[in-house]
């Protein structure tokens, strides 16, 4: 623990995003170092387009830098190949969309099983561990329901389950409850919120909602392809 | 009615789903194709044998050539029938046969094993009496063991068009025999087999009896006169039919391929209707949001149903198209069978017949999405997806 | 949750073009089962309706049974022959040689030898009513079914000369052609026909295997200068002769068969196709929870090749089901045959329609799979 103030779980370098949209160039990213510690809690801010979801997805490596260098849970990744990240997903990272994406063919529990078949647990750990993860989000008794069963709340609900099955240490959510009443949106920050305070899990929102980001307890704004943090109000 | 441009781009704009749907109706238009043209050429093969005015005899009991066998005392009573004397012809118009089938080697090249071929022993007087009969190459065959081939004999015998040329010796029945005429029939089963003189192949064979005897009667009442009295006398022992009406029987018994080539096709066709509609399914599904902006945008709900409907039918005629042209590669196909050879007939029926189980294929394969576009309420068009 | 759950759930989330799809790999299998079973019988055929040592004797150069006339008095001759333990004089009458399915076929035989020659099952009591009684006649089943006749059935074919019988009993024999074939007394044949002495064929039974090439070459030897010569072999060899135009013609219908699968690769990679793009970014967020590139093409082929077995399995059993119910048959030279779909071709065909489907799906699947997860993500129709 004591060595995580110097070795970041998330540290981007000097890194440059640019692609090509029909015919006009676009750089949402130019130049950004960013650097998080593991524990930290980080909403990402900005206008739409301004390359919030774009430095996410460098994150967790389903998008690769134009230059400089990613490096995420002590690993450099910039140039790492499309299997070797799948792999290295497993037990690193959990991903939180916006749409959710359950797989509507299949029950509760067994989406959240998804990442747990490609580990080396036999079937009673990993029932264990799916029934663990849906008691923990609340959901325990949805466990056999499909995903057109249940509400956008639940269903998102299902889905930070999914990521949290394989416990990684960061999580990385991409406007988690833009889909969401209001009511469902703060049950799911709540959760949110908990994995990081009570599990230490490290967590790193893109939002555009600012009663979102008031949870968090650092905020990066970008700008211009750069990230400024923003004074937190209050004590964290 | 919708603008051309907008069935068409619709087309193009999934370029691998039409390319795999249109791909799947050619392959199953031209096997569809295929088939036909077989049993038609088959068919079409057996029955250009007739002679419009010919009766043929055959030794009563005999339902066909091979187990008919004439004495040779009967032929000449024949010969002295009515009806069979032409005016300005001295002989009358009577062709005494004799069908073998044997094997055929080859004297100049023993490599090539003895082929299963049919021969025909026939008089000169066969070309007055079978008018189907044209001589392509050289003569035919006098006394002395010369044969003539027909254009299928090749085919038939599984060896080259040069391995039968004029000039070339081939044996059979312990014999060599000399090819000096190669003849066409008109692309009746007569192709495939090899004509010699009739007294060569009788010495040859060491047989006295004929397989047939073949008589051209001028008139329709004529021969039913003639077909009558040879069934009446009791001194011949000949059954006699129009040559029409023994090969339409022949061809008759063709009917069992002709329902498996249909059977097939059905099937072939089926197959590649359920691509289809798995393709206009997925299509149609796709662009409900647009069709409900369509309407909105004044179009009646028919104008669209139509539109899918061109754009159903437009890929599979085209997929009919590709297969037919390949289809047309086999058009006069020579193939072996037992007993002969024949062509594939890729004619107007058949190409007839493919495109429109093509266009077939592209009606069924719109049915299904196309009433769900008709019944599907506009609000809920705009709220899919 | 195991890996079949995952392939199978798929299956039922367009259960319309789950069925479309595997009703055309059932209806391109069924055609290939059925013209693979038609190669098979020709090969079944030969192998049941002759038997191992026997030689057939024929009329030298002749090539169908009606050409082939030989005197009933060689029949001596051959039996002297050492190395001959039997010798059976046939004498055939069909109605047609060309290619047909209702040929009508008598064979003219010697009922105290046939079985010699012969392993037919049939009833004690019916064959020794066969061999005591003029004009009775064995009836294979198959022929006896076809015209629904019976035991005790007194027949005409007028298609014969009008030869008349009573059948005393029906024979079956699996695989052989004699199953469509009226077996008579052959002075019985003679009679009828008027023609006394005249041989088809002979059958000849030699010692054992070592015998057939020598007395085959000593039969043909006997009669080499004789006025009508012959023409000797091994039975199976006979056989296979006289259908061998037939067999051509069936192994270039055998591109209908690959053309079926043809069609069935395409049914599978448009459905494919067409599958995979509605799920573009599920098997993206699958991608991120860790499952590579290939485990997700795997899954995609899967279901393909699940889909292909299951259906091509169908297609085999309908297949096998309408050729045993319709009856079919077909007959070259006088000799029937029926097609057979035996277990090894049924697994033959459905591991083809397999491979052909998981060939089919390799590649929309790896094109699905092989694009970047950010543009699969934000994939709307």
């Amino acid at each position: 623990m004591n060595s995580s103030e110097s070795t970041p779980v998330v540290r981007l370098t000097g890194v440059t995003k640019t692609y090509v949209k029909g015919e006009v160039k676009v750089t949402p990213l130019e130049n950004a170092n960013i650097s998080v510690q593991a524990g930290d809690f980080v909403a990402l801010m900005g206008p739409s387009g301004s390359g919030k979801s774009t430095l996410l997805n460098l994150i967790a490596g389903i998008d690769r830098a134009t230059s400089g260098r990613v490096e995420v849970a002590g690993r450099d990744i910039t140039l790492a190949s499309e299997n070797d990240l799948a792999v290295w997903r497993r037990r690193t990272l959990g991903y939180v969309f916006q749409q959710f994406n359950l797989m509507p063919v299949l029950t509760a529990a067994e989406n959240v099983e998804l990442p747990l078949l490609n580990l080396p647990l036999d079937r009673e750990r990993r029932r264990r561990q799916v029934a663990t993860v849906l008691e923990l989000v609340g959901l325990a008794d949805r466990a056999d329901h499909y995903p057109r069963q249940l509400s956008g709340g639940q269903e998102q609900r299902v889905a930070i389950a999914r990521v949290l099955a394989a416990d990684p240490q960061l999580i990385l959510a991409d406007e988690p409850t833009g889909s969401l009443d209001r009511e469902s949106a703060r049950g799911v920050m709540d959760l949110l919120v908990q994995l990081n305070e009570r599990f230490q899990k490290t967590l790193i929102i893109v939002t555009h909602d600012p009663e979102v980001a008031g949870r968090a307890r650092r905020r990066l704004r970008l700008d211009k392809g750069q990230f400024t943090d923003e004074p937190t109000p209050g004590p964290s | 009615m919708l603008p051309a441009r907008y069935i068409f781009r619709s087309i193009v704009r999934r370029p691998v789903r039409t390319v795999l749907t249109v791909g799947g109706i050619a392959i199953a238009i031209f096997m569809s194709v295929a088939m036909l043209g077989l049993s038609r050429g088959l068919i079409a093969c057996t029955r250009a044998a007739a002679s419009p005015d010919t009766v043929i005899a055959l030794s009563s009991g005999a339902e066909s050539m091979e187990f008919s066998a004439i004495d040779p005392s009967d032929v000449a009573v024949l010969h002295s029938t009515s009806f069979v004397q032409q005016p300005g012809s001295s002989d009358p118009l009577v062709s005494p046969e004799s069908l073998l089938s044997t094997f055929i080697s080859f004297a100049a090249d023993p490599s090539i094993s003895p082929r299963r071929g049919v021969v025909r022993g026939i008089l000169p007087i066969a070309a007055e009496v079978h008018r189907n009969i044209h001589l392509e190459q050289g003569t035919w065959p006098q006394r002395g063991f010369q044969v003539m081939v027909g254009r299928l004999a090749a085919t038939k015998l599984g060896v080259s068009t040069a391995d039968l040329a004029i000039g070339r010796i081939i044996a059979y029945e312990g014999q060599d025999w000399t090819i000096v005429g190669v003849f066409s029939a008109g692309g009746a089963t007569f192709e495939a087999e090899i004509w010699g003189h009739l007294d060569d192949v009788q010495v040859a064979t060491k047989r006295t009896d004929y397989s047939a005897v073949v008589l051209r009667v001028p008139t329709a009442a004529q021969r039913e006169d003639l077909i009558e009295e040879l069934t009446m006398r009791t001194d011949i022992r000949v059954t006699a039919r129009s040559e029409e009406e023994y090969y339409a029987e022949a061809a008759s018994r063709l009917k069992p391929v002709t329902a498996v080539s249909w059977a097939m096709t059905a099937l072939l066709v089926a197959g590649a209707a359920f691509v289809g509609m798995n393709t206009m399914a997925a299509s149609v599904l796709g662009r409900v949001r647009e069709l409900g902006v369509l309407v909105t945008l004044g179009y009646c709900r028919r104008t669209v149903v139509i539109a899918f409907l061109i754009e159903s039918v437009a890929i599979s005629t085209l997929g009919g198209v590709v297969g037919v042209l390949a289809g047309l590669s086999l058009d006069h196909l020579p193939l072996r069978i037992p007993m002969g050879a024949f062509r594939f007939a890729i004619d107007a029926t058949t190409i007839g017949s493919g495109i429109t189980l093509a266009i077939l294929i592209g009606v069924l394969g719109a049915v299904a999405p196309l009433w769900r576009v008709w019944r599907i309420p506009i609000i809920d068009s705009f709220r899919s997806q | 949750m195991t890996w079949w759950r995952l392939l199978l759930a798929n299956a039922v989330r367009n259960r319309a073009r789950t069925f479309l799809t595997a009703l055309t790999v059932a209806v391109t299998v069924a055609i290939f089962t059925a013209l693979t079973a038609l190669d098979r019988g020709v090969s079944t055929m030969v192998e049941r309706t002759g038997s191992d040592l026997v030689l057939t004797v024929f009329e030298r150069y002749k090539a169908c049974p009606p050409f082939s006339r030989l005197p009933l008095h060689y029949a001596d001759q051959i039996a002297t022959i050492p190395g001959v333990r039997a010798v059976m004089a046939e004498r055939f009458l069909l109605s047609n040689c060309q290619t047909t399915t209702d040929l009508v076929s008598v064979h003219g035989i010697d009922p105290q030898q046939f079985r010699s020659f012969r392993s037919i099952t049939v009833a004690d009591d019916q064959w020794r009513a066969f061999q005591e009684e003029r004009g009775a006649a064995m009836v294979g089943w198959r022929i006896a079914k076809r015209y629904g006749w019976k035991i005790g059935d007194q027949v005409t074919l007028k298609e014969l000369k009008g030869i008349s019988f009573v059948i005393r009993g029906l024979v079956e024999a699996p695989g052989s052609s004699l199953e469509s074939v009226i077996l008579l007394d052959r002075t019985y044949v003679e009679q009828a026909l008027g023609q006394i002495g005249v041989m088809t064929m002979f059958l000849v039974l030699v010692d054992d295997a070592r015998q057939v090439d020598p007395v085959s070459l000593a039969i043909d030897a006997t009669f080499a200068n004789a006025g009508t010569q012959t023409q000797t072999g091994p039975e199976r060899s006979f056989i296979a002769s006289m259908v061998d135009d037939f067999r051509a013609l069936v192994q270039v219908a055998q591109i209908v068969g690959w053309c079926a699968l043809a069609l069935l690769g395409i049914a599978v990679a448009n459905t494919v196709s067409l599958s995979v793009r509605d799920r573009l970014r599920e098997l993206a967020v699958l991608r991120t929870c860790g499952y590579t590139t290939k485990q997700v093409i795997g899954l995609v082929v899967g279901e393909a090749g699940l889909l292909a077995t299951v259906a091509g399995a169908v297609g085999v059993i309908v297949a096998a089901t309408a050729i045993r119910l319709g009856g079919l048959h077909i007959s070259v030279e006088g000799y029937t045959m029926i097609p057979e779909v035996t277990a090894l071709g049924g697994v033959i065909a459905v591991v083809m329609g397999a491979i052909v489907g998981l060939g089919a799906a390799w590649w929309p699947a790896w094109r699905a799979a092989r694009l970047p997860i950010v543009t699969a993500l934000r994939e709307v129709d």
